[in-house]
């Protein structure tokens, strides 16, 4: 990875990675530092002529592990919830509050699912690898949190029963 | 009205904190590798430091204690991280094999290249020693995908088909627990390659390709594998479920593991009460598990 392409990723994934990673751990500064500690660590590879394939979905693993990681250190993933809303921006839209405390009601993991299928765009499959199990798994947990997230949102289904299920085939 | 699926993404690009940005990123990053790449260095050296201090204070007070036996002459040796390659490595786990009844030793390690990478960094790579003396003969094979901050480990050596020689199983940390790859190992000639799922039937909850599962038993879900024996022979069995609902669905599919190839012969996905689910514990096929797994779950990943 050269400085152009650097640049270039910056430019074109970083806000949405560090967004990702910030609705799923509930803290935009963490998720920032977790970012940019995964960019380096893929710069250090590429320098040392590893590949690595999907360089977007490789930060955003690694990102959320040293998030998790640090999480599990300080023993507050139950107590960070709050910080969901309390740490967003200043002065967040009432609409920001809301899907981050409709995210925050979620367990981690489908809340993690959600997040990376809804923000990063990415396919079960992908979603799958990164996360480590299959894709059953994956279906499963994101049909529950669409379900709560529509719900907590008061979002209503489309008429079109074709269109509204077509993902979750 | 747009579907739900496009509300949510609309309304979640909305939510997601600004990153702060500025323009100067590139600069930032470049001074956090340099610090990375500082304090491998002050962690190299300090540790040379305290192995130093430690032999010499050992020696010292190993004089002390025996002070009538004669020194022992020190002879150079081989070391034990080499195991016959051509180039130094680190970070070495190994655990017994057993090729056709002979025992051996696998080995997953890293490539040192100025120093050893941290856990999780640098290239891992899986290789076996089929009789037991201390050199492999498998080449080395490159682990893909060795997510920071734990990376790969050796995570068991069962024998998932009853033929007498041990798979090779290696995990990844991930989420809640663990994502697990199965290698064959053969002798003729010496190799270790990954097992590859074919689903001719198309019956399966796994995907074709590189055999994977998982291994996670948390408030949520549970995954895991274990071994079935019958009169035609031991199959693997991969599982996995939600534990939301006090009935779940067990997703189940079974394969016939030969060589290097794993067949899917069946699948399911029952209903049952959760008590009944099968439950992964800390040994597959009857291997135990091995590093950072091998008290799971109570050790998993952290």
């Amino acid at each position: 990875m050269d400085e152009v392409e650097l640049r270039e990723f910056l430019r074109e994934r970083y806000p949405r990675l560090v967004g990702a990673v910030a609705l799923v751990i509930g803290d935009a500064a963490a998720a920032e530092d977790a970012v940019q500690e995964a960019i380096v660590r893929a710069w250090e590879r590429t320098e040392r002529g590893e590949q690595i394939v999907a360089l977007d979905r490789w930060v955003a693993a690694v990102a959320m592990n040293l998030s998790r990681s640090r999480l599990r250190r300080l023993r507050v993933e139950r107590l960070a919830h709050p910080k969901l809303v309390a740490t967003l921006p200043v002065q967040p839209s009432g609409d920001r509050i809301d899907v981050a405390r409709a995210l925050a009601d979620l367990p981690r993991r489908q809340r993690e699912v959600a997040v990376l299928r809804y923000l990063l765009d990415l396919s079960t499959e992908e979603i799958a690898e990164q996360m480590r199990t299959s894709e059953g798994t994956v279906k499963s947990q994101l049909f529950k949190a669409r379900a709560h997230l529509a719900d907590a949102l008061s979002l209503v289904e489309d008429t079109d029963e074709e269109n509204s299920h077509a993902e979750h085939r | 009205m747009p579907s739900i699926d496009d509300q949510l993404r609309t309304r979640m690009r909305e939510a997601a904190p600004r990153a702060a940005g500025a323009g100067d990123l590139v600069e930032r990053l470049g001074v956090r590798k340099r610090r990375r790449a500082s304090l491998r260095r002050i962690g190299s050296i300090g540790l040379v430091t305290i192995v130093l201090l430690a032999t010499a204070g050992t020696y010292l007070a190993l004089g002390r204690a025996f002070r009538t036996t004669p020194i022992p002459a020190i002879s150079p040796t081989q070391p034990v991280e080499n195991l016959g390659l051509d180039f130094a490595i680190c970070r070495v786990m190994s655990m017994p094999i057993a090729d056709a009844g002979v025992p051996g030793n696998a080995y997953v390690f890293t490539r040192a290249t100025s120093g050893c990478p941290q856990p999780g960094e640098g290239t891992r790579f899986v290789a076996a020693d089929l009789n037991g003396d201390g050199v492999v003969e498998t080449p080395p094979v490159k682990l893909d995908g060795c997510f920071p901050p734990v990376g790969c480990e050796e995570f068991a050596a069962p024998d998932v088909n009853g033929d007498g020689t041990t798979e090779i199983a290696v995990s990844n940390a991930g989420a809640d627990g663990y994502g697990v790859w199965l290698f064959a190992v053969t002798s003729s000639p010496p190799a270790v390659e990954p097992i590859t799922v074919i689903d001719p039937q198309g019956l399966g909850n796994v995907q074709a390709g590189p055999l994977q599962f998982g291994w996670a038993d948390v408030v949520g879900h549970a995954e895991g594998a274990r071994c079935e024996s019958s009169p035609s022979g031991t199959t693997l069995t991969i599982f996995g479920y939600d534990k939301f609902d006090p009935r779940t669905e067990v997703r189940t599919t079974t394969l016939r593991i030969d060589g290097a190839t794993a067949t899917v012969i069946a699948a399911s996905n029952d209903r049952m009460p959760l008590a009944e689910a099968p439950v992964p514990g800390n040994e597959i096929c009857g291997a135990p598990l091995q590093g950072s797994a091998a008290n799971f779950p109570d050790a998993s990943a952290k």
